[in-house]
């Protein structure tokens, strides 16, 4: 026995096939896997910061600037203890004081008049040739290199 | 049901070349003051073969470097960089450089990279670190109280001075 159409009872189901427009519920499945993929995506990256270093040509880096810049030659040394010493001439520095002694070094000259160049020595870990570029960056200094 | 299961496929598609990708193995150094990001540029990483922690007194293993993801020789770098910027051939650089090298290195590690940089005419290289306020917080202290003729601020323990956790 078969009833006919029209006096089929009212079902959840066909209810549903009557309704006309968009099917919401697969696309919010889509767009929150979509969403929850770029939240993971994004706190795997992190902020970064770009320091910007100079690689001189091999031999000479004079460069010809009517004002004569002041040159400070910073070399990096492993100390007995493993850390790193920093040097500016005769003066030694630990990797705390990085950006005081730099800011000491340059005595109040415009950032732009500061020729730097860094002359780490192998054994030197990579971080701390990047902690004093970044000293090196917070005073605004923009020459700044690493020598051959 | 198909689509949830499509984007799922592609989601583990992604993370699949993310983790194969291995320039997102690198551990970025540490740096309190730097420029944000503006221009694309091409990428460079090195870090070491492999995670495991070096044992101290071993001799460093030459480290991964990856030129835009590829693995990549040393002697082949500087001209796999002349090729790709050929602006250099004129003495200039229009493209920047962005080195992402690993924490754990250490400069005899990258510096025959940064030296195939120089042998191929790169006159400027970025270099690529996480930011760290709270370096920079205690190296602005220690600034503050050399200024004011204080001693240079708080004695070196070891948690700080081996890097930030």
């Amino acid at each position: 026995m078969r009833a006919s159409p029209l006096l089929r009872r009212r079902t959840a189901r066909g209810d549903y096939d009557a309704r006309i427009g968009l099917n919401m519920t697969p696309m919010v499945d889509v767009v929150m896997v979509i969403l929850v993929f770029f939240m993971a995506s994004a706190s795997i990256l992190g902020p970064e910061w770009l320091v910007a270093t100079r690689v001189p040509k091999k031999g000479g880096v004079a460069t010809a600037t009517d004002a004569q810049p002041l040159r400070l030659q910073v070399t990096l040394t492993r100390g007995a203890d493993g850390s790193t010493v920093f040097a500016i001439g005769d003066t030694t520095f630990s990797r705390e004081a990085a950006l005081a002694s730099l800011t000491r070094a340059i005595s109040g000259r415009a950032p732009s008049d500061v020729v730097v160049l860094l002359r780490p020595a192998s054994d030197v870990p990579y971080e701390d040739v990047v902690l004093l570029h970044a000293a090196c960056q917070q005073l605004g200094l923009t020459k700044v290199g690493l020598s051959d | 049901m198909i689509d949830v299961i499509m984007v799922l496929i592609i989601f583990y598609l992604i993370v699949g070349k993310l983790a194969v990708d291995q320039s997102a193995r690198v551990q970025l150094p540490a740096a309190f003051a730097g420029l944000s990001e503006t221009q694309r540029g091409i990428t460079l990483a090195v870090l070491p073969q492999s995670d495991a922690p070096v044992a101290p007194g071993t001799p460093e293993e030459p480290p991964l470097v990856l030129l835009e993801g590829q693995p990549i020789t040393l002697s082949a770098l500087a001209d796999a960089l002349r090729i790709r910027m050929p602006e250099l051939a004129e003495g200039k650089q229009v493209v920047p450089l962005h080195l992402r090298a690993d924490k754990r290195l250490t400069y005899g590690a990258v510096q025959p990279v940064i030296e195939a940089c120089r042998a191929a005419g790169i006159t400027s290289i970025k270099l690529v670190a996480s930011r760290d306020a709270q370096l920079g917080a205690l190296q602005i202290e220690n600034a503050q109280r050399a200024t004011m003729g204080i001693s240079p601020g708080p004695a070196p323990s070891p948690s700080t001075s081996g890097g930030t956790p």
